[in-house]
């Protein structure tokens, strides 16, 4: 649920990225860590995405455009169901509004809505504006390997810093050793119970890059079994020319 | 003369007597402990109201009252200070931080209301520090200001209380006298974590037959209960500028009160643990709360606060818990309806057995008259019988409601099936009723009116008698 997923939506940024340099041997886990995520940071994207919610009744399908620059700046315009197509969401920095525009009101989302589900996902509005640092707020050692759909990974652990405002207790991302893909993570609490996990699949040619294009949130509750939320990237191009004052809120009420 | 006849009267025929005396009796039982229990959950809900949550006055920014934003503190807080400190008959008074913020675990988030208390000085104000649950950690302390405060109902929100039976539980239960052949079937669960009642509830009906659950039920529930005391929450707030920023807290202590409305939104940390949150150099202040030594002060405390006040309002317990106001100024009606009701119903008994006494007794009553008794003693000897005949039963009935509600006072009466609901609206479902002396000396003027309206009927009926045809019938 809540993480720095921004990546997902506001693309690209989490999993990833680029074939790189990188000599496989003897990197330390942050350093690991840290080129999986430089790969991303400052990285503009446009594209599609449908977003499948999962739930032991009913699922739910939610297409939406997006465009980012960098992980401070994202929009989303929601294209279907009837519903909810319209709604924008802006994020800027740390803040969120959503435009909706079936009552005309720009909403900026107060903290005590950021808890709440981001349109019925599994995700929560904090979950898309939060950016703890996974360089920076957390120690990360290899743990092992492990390989992930013909991948070799590295199983590294994030255990986060004292000060780091992190509700997790542990986090274990596997990485690619070749390319750095972030294939799946899992989320535990601070009594090693598995929370959630991530799982990201299907690599393949977007744009200029090789990138997973699906992801799955899952949440390990007892009283959430069978709730998944699926991220699919329709087309994407990354690295496209995009100003900042693209994300703004005039532009929330004119974006198609 | 007249009294000691009407006393003698009562007691020909007993059995009749003793009737009424029982209904009066019972009737007033009813309605003492009716009243007491009322009176006890108002006396609880106000006790709550005005000891947990908001004392017997606040101040806050005038602004703060409509829009509960970061930066509207009390304004001209020295002064304000100052003037709180030179009134007389205070039992103390506190400042705090209280802004709204998300509360975060892994499993689950809730908007709350935190505080930002001094531990030391919120003793003397509030009785959190009391209300502590059992296995539930402690108070804050001013050492560790990385510490938060959360109730039981938020405890169970974020997922924080968690039901697993390990070999302490196992040895506990069986300290309690669980049968051996429970605890056995209890092993196949052991050690796995249960983090909703709801899912443990199902795994041990899964083990027991419900014959066992309703008996020990509820014995292993409890002692499986374990509050995930020392993990981390995530608090976020907006700062002074409107940026949202996120800090760590790590849980020192759950309690309950009554009121499980409170309880979901209160959270408390240290205020010198929230200014790291929010940032800057002072520590800010929303909220002033004022405990008097007599609550009846309260309108002229504030008179005297609000002529210094300038931007700030200041609110007295009735405006800040209306609820709790509104009962408590109700009680009288209670009483009224409550044992007007009964007192209706004892009369209609009263008049129909005195109006069978004097039919009994026509020949006798012309006989008096035929010897000269005048209108007036035979008035007064029917109306002193049905006035004794009202105030035996009358005092029989609140000697004993008073000792049942002693009673019950000490031990409490429990609603076991309703207590969510109570407690959901800020009724405690442990129940202590309490008589006072204001409600006796109201139920003994209303015994009195009802005695003397019901014997009207009945003495009338006796002064219209002709002396003559009275003393003619059998």
């Amino acid at each position: 649920m809540k993480r720095n997923l921004i990546a997902y939506i506001g693309l690209a940024c989490f999993l990833l990225m680029i074939a790189t340099t990188g000599t496989t041997q003897s990197l330390t886990a942050t350093e690991i860590v840290r080129r999986a995520q430089d790969k991303v940071n400052g990285l503009s994207s446009k594209g599609t995405l449908k977003m499948t919610i999962v739930r032991p009744e009913w699922t739910r399908e939610v297409t939406m455009k997006s465009w980012s620059l960098g992980s401070d700046f994202y929009m989303i315009y929601i294209t279907s169901p009837a519903k909810d197509a319209g709604q924008v969401f802006l994020k800027r920095y740390n803040d969120m509004w959503n435009w909706m525009p079936s009552i005309n009101r720009m909403i900026k989302i107060p903290p005590s809505m950021m808890g709440q589900s981001w349109m019925g996902s599994d995700f929560t509005n904090d979950d898309l504006v939060k950016m703890n640092s996974m360089v920076d707020d957390y120690y990360h050692k290899i743990t092992g390997s492990e390989v992930i759909d013909g991948y070799d990974c590295y199983i590294i652990e994030f255990i986060p810093k004292p000060d780091a405002a992190v509700v997790w207790g542990k986090i274990l991302v596997w990485i690619s050793r070749e390319d750095y893909y972030e294939l799946q993570a899992e989320y535990y609490d601070e009594d090693d119970a598995l929370a959630s996990s991530m799982k990201a699949s299907d690599i393949r040619q977007m744009g200029d890059r090789m990138l997973p294009s699906r992801m799955v949130m899952i949440p390990w509750d007892t009283e959430k079994e069978g709730y998944e939320t699926r991220l699919e990237m329709m087309d994407t191009q990354f690295n496209i020319k995009i100003e900042e004052d693209f994300f703004s809120q005039q532009n929330m009420k004119t974006v198609r | 003369m007249i009294l000691s006849i009407a006393w003698k009267n009562i007691w020909r025929n007993n059995k009749r007597s003793m009737v009424v005396i029982l209904a009066v009796t019972l009737g007033i039982i009813a309605g003492v402990l009716l009243v007491g229990i009322m009176e006890g959950w108002i006396r609880q809900r106000l006790d709550s109201a005005i000891y947990n949550e908001v004392s017997h006055i606040q101040i806050h920014n005038a602004d703060y009252i409509k829009n509960e934003e970061i930066n509207l503190t009390v304004g001209d807080l020295d002064a304000t200070t100052l003037c709180i400190a030179s009134l007389e008959d205070l039992k103390g008074w506190v400042k705090r931080a209280r802004i709204i913020a998300m509360a975060t675990t892994p499993w689950a988030n809730t908007g709350v209301m935190i505080y930002g208390v001094d531990p030391e000085k919120e003793k003397h104000i509030t009785e959190i520090y009391k209300k502590i649950v059992p296995g539930g950690g402690r108070y804050l302390d001013m050492q560790s200001p990385g510490d938060i405060l959360i109730s039981d109902k938020t405890a169970e929100i974020l997922k924080l209380k968690q039901y697993i039976i390990t070999d302490s539980t196992m040895e506990s239960l069986r300290g309690q006298n669980v049968p051996e052949s429970l605890l056995v079937k209890l092993g196949t669960l052991k050690d796995k974590r249960f983090r909703s009642p709801k899912d443990f509830k199902e795994a041990v009906k899964k083990e027991f037959s419900k014959k066992e659950i309703d008996r020990y039920g509820r014995q292993i529930t409890e002692k499986a209960l374990d509050y995930r005391i020392r993990n981390k929450i995530q608090i976020s707030i907006s700062d002074r500028d409107g940026n949202p920023i996120q800090g760590i807290f790590r849980v020192c202590g759950i309690y309950k009160t009554t009121n499980t409305g409170f309880d979901q939104t209160a959270v408390f940390v240290t205020a010198g643990g929230l200014q790291k949150l929010y940032g800057g150099d002072e520590i800010l202040t929303h909220e002033i709360a004022i405990l008097l030594e007599n609550i009846d002060d309260v309108n002229k405390v504030k008179d005297k606060l609000s002529g210094i006040s300038g931007d700030n309002t200041v609110d007295t317990w009735k405006e800040l818990a209306p609820d709790a106001a509104m009962m408590n100024d109700f009680m009288i009606l209670y009483y009224i309806i409550f044992i007007g009701i009964i007192m209706l119903a004892l009369a209609f008994g009263i008049i129909n057995t005195m109006l069978m006494a004097i039919l009994e007794r026509t020949k006798e009553l012309g006989m008096l008259m035929a010897i000269g008794m005048n209108r007036r003693r035979i008035f007064a000897m029917i109306m002193f019988e049905t006035i004794f005949l009202t105030i035996v039963g009358a005092a029989a009935g609140m000697l004993s409601g008073w000792g049942i509600t002693k009673i019950l006072g000490n031990t409490g009466i429990h609603f076991t099936g309703w207590g969510e609901g109570m407690e959901a609206i800020g009724y405690a479902a442990r129940v202590y009723p309490v008589v006072t002396v204001e409600f006796f000396i109201f139920t003994v003027i209303m015994v009195i009116a009802t005695a003397i309206v019901s014997s009207i009927w009945p003495a009338r009926k006796a002064l219209k008698l002709n002396p003559v045809e009275a003393l003619r019938t059998v």
